[in-house]
């Protein structure tokens, strides 16, 4: 009796208390503390102090002096300012038409639509039924496409025949680079700050021109389930925010951080930046956009390279020859063993041929006056071919990029160097190597930011940081008749090096270059020439510099990923002597969640042998 | 863009045509000699083509080939200029076109 007696009171109370909180909204006060105020303003919370800060670097974004850092002002200078008189593309109902929209909301103010000539013909211009989050994926051969990146697509109405979705327009946010800057001074200005970003609206042929044709990425295209009023709100918020400038930084306030922005805007309580922690990785995010349960439907848009190279493997050998040998201007388009094939097959050949021309001059800058005529005798050639469709383009991967492993790593193992002893934890933010689970990723290609590898010494209890890497890249892609990429990695950080009587912290910097060629399926041999640098006063001389090669076998599949080699290097400035090495590495994949690893390693240097092995767990979050 | 009939005596329609080649113009022509593809269709939605007679807006396009892109020099210009011309002596398709 009691407690249902205390149950009903608090039912009361709830009552109560809901009802006057309700009552409570019309009056400001508590109102610019809404998140979804604090998220039309960019506001995030201030990291010392208690205040907010809004990450618009643009004074045209603010109506109160103090707006930047008060939400308060800019919500009371809003107030003031749309409720204003009049209309007009200069009225600042025109101007904020998303904050104008919400507060009229939220206060219960008269919602007479104003009258905004400027922003009424953008909207009509932009005539979007939903919005669909585009994801260009990585790209084999291009480690620094490796994070991916996303853009927001405004789709008119499907519902006819009339509708061109190339024709439709994008919104993304990019760093506006200077064009002279070096790709040093890129990097240094996009992680530290200091190049203006901008979000800008493009149709979407030039996107699949920039990123599909001329990059070479495939686009996921999720399309998002959000309604009629929630798009209106986020092309409300567009056009608040375009052209005007948020600072852009690659980790975390980047392309696709500003996107996530506009979904919350549009679907309030959705918090997708609320996610995002020390970085704000373009496929996590997509992730998260799916687990939020925002995605109606997702479709696959391969790009030119993979169109490409599917035509080419789905040709019988004997055609794939002839096709090279067109491209090569052995053989002309029209002759007579190109005709002696069926419709059919002449269509094939022609068409790959074509695209592959196309995709060389794209990639590999064949020049004009070889291409071009090339090109057009073979489009003529292939429009005498009537009633022959073109080629189905290739399957949509079975796993996409966001199905891949989660990206941030932690590994515990355990293991012996030589006779000692050893535990080691190693703790990996990003982002993917080539002995993780392939799935969703690119065969051959790793990048690892920095990872951190501790260990401890069990018998002498003696911690060391065995490597800390700052950046690592690695791009293993196969050489074949059609394509010769070059194969490469760089990488730089500080790793324990071997001086004959010690186990010193080194800073190195390490690089290469070679060729890698297919064998089967997902296996691959590489032969990779090295160079390494090692800086120390430990060193005799300071330093210490090393040419050398690593030739080696990988193989990729869903259940487990195999490395297998030799190493030398020459250490040629402090102390000339060689160090060779036999490895193999082995990870067994537990679906996308946990991995087991192995590692062996046997090693050659300052002539005398020593084996390493390891063995352990790695776990991805 | 260049050209003779563009301007003002085209429609917006054609115009829009001739922006969207500017971009796309060996997109086009490799759907062109193919008598099919997105960029093809693309086409057909800027030029407001009803669905019953996009068969025959492909198949003239393709069938004329060469006409449209006599050489590998020919600019996106001409070849709107050229497309306009060969759907205005066609029957069924010169409404299109019309200014």
């Amino acid at each position: 009796m009691r407690t249902s007696l205390q149950f009903l009171l608090t039912l009361v109370w709830l009552a109560l208390t809901s009802n006057s909180l309700a009552k409570s909204l019309p009056d400001t006060d508590d109102l610019h503390q809404h998140p979804a105020w604090l998220t039309l303003i960019h506001y995030q919370p201030d990291r010392l102090g208690s205040g907010y800060t809004s990450q618009a670097d643009d004074d045209r974004f603010f109506l109160s002096d103090s707006g930047v850092t008060s939400p308060k002002a800019e919500l009371d200078a809003t107030l003031k300012a749309i409720l204003q008189p009049g209309d007009g593309d200069d009225h600042a109902r025109c101007i904020f038409p998303a904050r104008d929209r919400w507060l009229r909301q939220k206060l219960d103010l008269p919602r007479d639509p104003a009258d905004c000539p400027a922003y009424e013909e953008w909207a009509a211009e932009l005539n979007t039924d939903t919005v669909t989050l585009v994801f260009a994926a990585s790209y084999l051969n291009s480690p620094s496409s490796m994070f991916g990146h996303t853009f927001l697509r405004l789709d008119p109405p499907r519902n006819d025949e009339e509708t061109s979705l190339v024709l439709a327009n994008t919104i993304s946010y990019a760093a506006d680079a200077a064009a002279h800057d070096s790709e040093i001074m890129f990097a240094y200005k996009g992680i530290f700050g200091g190049y203006p970003g901008i979000t800008s609206i493009q149709p979407y042929y030039e996107k699949i021109r920039l990123y599909s044709d001329i990059e070479h990425r495939d686009l996921w295209e999720y399309q998002l389930n959000l309604t009629q009023p929630e798009v209106d709100m986020m092309l409300a918020h567009t056009w608040e925010i375009q052209d005007r400038n948020f600072d852009y930084y690659f980790f975390d306030e980047n392309c696709a951080y500003r996107l996530l922005a506009l979904i919350d805007i549009a679907r309030p309580g959705t918090d997708l930046l609320g996610e995002v922690s020390t970085h704000a990785i373009p496929s996590d995010t997509v992730r998260w956009v799916v687990d939020k349960g925002l995605v109606e439907d997702v479709f696959y848009r391969p790009s030119a390279a993979t169109s490409i190279s599917h035509s080419i493997d789905s040709l019988p050998d004997d055609h794939q020859t002839l096709a090279s040998a067109i491209a090569s201007g052995y053989v002309a388009p029209d002759a007579a063993e190109v005709q002696a094939l069926s419709d059919e097959k002449q269509a094939r050949v022609l068409d790959t041929t074509y695209d592959y021309i196309r995709y060389q001059s794209e990639a590999d800058g064949w020049p004009r006056e070889y291409a071009a005529p090339l090109s057009h005798a073979l489009l003529r050639e292939r429009s005498q071919i009537k009633g022959v469709a073109a080629q189905q383009g290739p399957p949509e991967p079975e796993i996409r990029d966001d199905q891949g492993h989660d990206t941030f790593r932690v590994s515990l193992s355990g293991g012996q160097l030589g006779d000692l002893n050893f535990s080691e934890l190693t703790i990996r933010p990003a982002y993917h190597d080539v002995l993780d689970p392939p799935a969703g990723y690119r065969g051959g290609a790793q990048l690892q930011f920095l990872r951190l590898d501790a260990r401890f010494y069990t018998d002498e209890n003696e911690f060391q940081i065995e490597q800390l890497t700052g950046v690592e890249i690695r791009s293993l892609s196969p050489r074949n008749q059609f394509f010769s990429p070059t194969s490469w990695q760089v990488g730089f950080g500080g790793r324990r090096t071997d001086t004959e009587t010690d186990r010193v912290f080194t800073p190195y910097l390490e690089g290469g270059a070679g060729g890698s060629w297919q064998l089967a399926n997902g296996t691959q041999a590489f032969a990779i020439a090295t160079a390494d640098l090692e800086i120390d006063d430990d060193l005799r001389r300071g330093y210490d510099a090393a040419p050398g090669a690593d030739l080696g076998i990988l193989h990729q599949n869903n259940r487990f990923s195999l490395l297998g080699g030799v190493k030398t290097k020459a250490w040629i400035v402090s102390s000339q002597h060689r160090q060779d090495q036999a490895y193999l590495d082995a990870n067994l994949h537990f679906g996308r969640d946990f991995g087991l690893f192995a590692r062996f390693t046997r090693e050659d240097h300052f002539e005398r042998y020593r084996s390493k092995w390891q063995l352990g767990l790695h776990a991805y979050f | 863009m260049t050209t003779g009939t563009l301007g003002c005596e085209t429609s917006q329609s054609v115009q829009s045509m001739a922006i969207y080649m500017d971009s796309n113009v060996d997109k086009v022509a490799r759907d062109m000699s193919r008598g099919a593809g997105e960029n093809l269709d693309t086409l057909a939605v800027l030029l407001g083509v009803d669905e019953a007679d996009r068969d025959s807006f492909r198949k003239v396009l393709q069938d004329n080939f060469a006409t449209i892109f006599p050489s590998s020099e020919t600019t996106s210009g001409e070849a709107v200029d050229a497309i306009v011309a060969l759907l205005e002596s066609d029957q069924s398709l010169s409404k299109y076109v019309a200014a």
